[in-house]
């Protein structure tokens, strides 16, 4: 949302007006940080407005982060290696989930890229999860159900 | 680590739908039950680079205030999460509860001249009307003692017990003092000598606050907490003499109606403070035979603490929440200030908010905030312009002459003349101006 100050002091705003504005960004907008959801806090940035994916917000395409597929990307940092995880990606054109080992640091991705490995080909990402743990398939089924009812496409295109 | 409620095959064994795979379908399914490492929602994750703030104050987050250098001689109190009241150490940020809330405490120096706060019995000027004081064991909030008012037995009267005081006709006095709960009694507290003496009536059975009368009626204070009751009265001394009573009365009926009492009675009355030429209550301070003067909050941003947040020579928002105590005092209640009276941010005036920069004065007027109540309010700026913005008004802009975007420090609450005496729940900057500029 833009910054206006009668939206900003109004009562009606949440009592938590920080996330009120994280969780509305407008259609069109560069993304410069992604919030991690878990509470873990890996953040992921981009600060350089040339290489930040931009954000649909809008009925008609439904919510996601565009990747240009050329230079776009946001970064992660983790404190600690990931051993035997699942790295699960959502986006318009499929799902895509995989084993994945990751050392600490410093980690780009895209709709269809994590640390130099693809997953699929789509440049629209709805969602990205990591566990630190190998995710049963029962569950991977369950977290699919879920990402389709926000916009995902269940099944990667060829 | 491990999912949250799975079986080791990784099934959901509760009963209710199942797909045709024989999967449990939980309809409130959230990812992070899942307990993921890392989890990005479009929905819910995406941020613009101009929503992203430098600074933000959050009390619910106390390492978010780290970036704050305290200055305040001595100890000062301050209430947990549990309303239980807790010693901060000189030169520390307070993070007070109102209501359960976190919030930054700021208050300007004061003085408890009610000399034995530590045990009734043991100031000098009681009137015994039909009852003793004395100290119980049970503490008050695990901080002072607690006093204890036991009755005599009587006809036709009610308990009273009477602290008296020595002040100046014209001053006024605030006291405060906690009084437990008791089930079946009523309290009159009373203050004052002369014409029209305060009074504020509540049930101490659990419904609190009845009415207040008297010259000060609408400077009352009563505030539950666990099996206690704060209670504040402003009293304007107007007798001529130099004596004024604090007058605590215990009636068993809502009427407030002389009785006869045939069995001996026990109150609880304790974190007694008297406020003199004071119109608020403030924070309690502890006394022991003497009276104490608690020292103002000092609260800065500065040096590269500062210059990390802030756009020096640019433009800037600030938000903040605040409750004021008070709608003016002196030179108002400032909120965010830099490193003069050419650099006010927001400070309260008169019940308004207003922003200066050493030439022009930017104010919410007519839209006011309301004392004791939850404020929400902003200032944007750029090179040329201020705009302000109070519980949703319109923004009201006036121009400017760059100082604000030229600050090198930030005083949280405290400025010259005009300290804060309240409490600040937010403070977020944005290094851009809003889109209302």
């Amino acid at each position: 949302m833009a910054l206006n100050l009668s939206d900003l002091t109004s009562p009606s705003t949440s009592d938590d007006v920080l996330s009120d504005i994280y969780t509305t960004a407008d259609q069109g907008d560069g993304i410069a940080l992604m919030i991690d959801l878990s509470d873990n806090e890996i953040d992921a940035t981009q600060s350089t407005a040339l290489y930040q994916p931009v954000a649909y917000v809008n009925s008609v395409d439904g919510t996601f982060a565009r990747f240009d597929g050329i230079d776009d990307r946001m970064s992660f940092t983790l404190a600690s290696p990931i051993i035997n995880g699942t790295v699960f990606f959502a986006t318009k054109n499929g799902c895509h989930s995989a084993a994945i080992n990751l050392v600490a640091g410093t980690h780009d991705f895209t709709a269809n890229e994590l640390s130099s490995v693809s997953y699929g080909s789509s440049n629209d990402l709805v969602a990205l999860y990591l566990f630190d743990y190998a995710v049963p398939e029962a569950q991977i089924s369950q977290l699919t159900s879920y990402v389709v009812s926000k916009g995902a496409a269940e099944n990667s295109s060829p | 680590m491990s999912p949250a409620l799975t079986t080791e095959a990784g099934l959901f064994p509760q009963a209710g739908l199942y797909n045709r795979a024989g999967l449990y379908l939980r309809s409130g399914f959230a990812p992070l039950d899942l307990n993921p490492l890392l989890a990005y929602d479009a929905e819910s994750s995406m941020v613009a680079p101009f929503e992203q703030p430098t600074l933000d104050l959050d009390p619910s987050n106390p390492s978010s205030l780290d970036i704050i250098t305290a200055t305040r001689a001595g100890v000062a109190t301050y209430t947990d999460a549990n309303g239980v009241v807790q010693s901060a150490s000189a030169d520390t940020v307070r993070v007070d509860h109102v209501d359960g809330v976190p919030m930054i405490l700021v208050e300007p120096a004061a003085t408890n001249r009610f000399t034995h706060s530590e045990g009734v019995n043991n100031y000098s000027n009681l009137g015994k009307a039909n009852c003793s004081y004395s100290v119980d064991s049970n503490p008050f909030g695990g901080f002072s003692a607690s006093c204890k008012i036991t009755s005599n037995t009587f006809t036709s009267s009610y308990v009273r017990a009477v602290l008296q005081f020595y002040s100046v006709s014209g001053e006024s006095n605030y006291f405060t003092f906690r009084v437990k709960k008791k089930s079946g009694w009523f309290l009159n507290a009373q203050s004052g000598n002369g014409t029209s003496p305060s009074s504020v009536i509540l049930d101490l059975s659990g419904a609190g606050y009845i009415s207040s009368s008297g010259t000060t009626a609408s400077s009352y204070l009563v505030k539950e907490f666990n099996d206690y009751y704060l209670v504040g009265i402003e009293t304007l001394q107007t007798g001529t003499t130099t004596a004024g009573l604090l007058n605590l009365q215990f009636y068993n009926n809502s009427s407030l109606a002389n009785y006869d009492l045939d069995t001996v009675e026990e109150f609880f009355v304790t974190g007694i403070q008297w406020e003199n030429n004071s119109t608020v209550a403030t924070s309690y301070i502890p006394t022991s035979g003497s009276t104490v003067t608690r020292a103002a909050d000092n609260l800065v941003i500065s040096g590269s603490d500062f210059t990390d947040f802030f756009n020096s020579g640019g433009d800037g928002t600030f938000y903040a929440e605040a409750v004021f105590r008070q709608d003016n005092n002196g030179d108002g209640q400032s909120l965010l200030y830099g490193q003069s009276l050419n650099y006010r941010f927001l400070y309260g005036w008169d019940g308004v908010m207003r922003a200066y920069d050493g030439a022009t004065i930017a104010s919410t007027i007519p839209t006011m905030f309301t004392v004791g109540n939850l404020t929400r309010t902003a200032v944007t700026f750029n090179s040329s312009t201020i705009g302000i913005s109070l519980d949703g008004s319109s923004t009201s802009s006036v121009s400017h002459n760059g100082n604000l975007s030229s600050a090198n420090e930030l005083n949280i609450g405290n400025a010259p003349n005009d300290n804060l005496n309240g409490h600040i729940k937010r403070i977020i900057y944005w290094p851009y101006h809003s889109d209302d500029l």
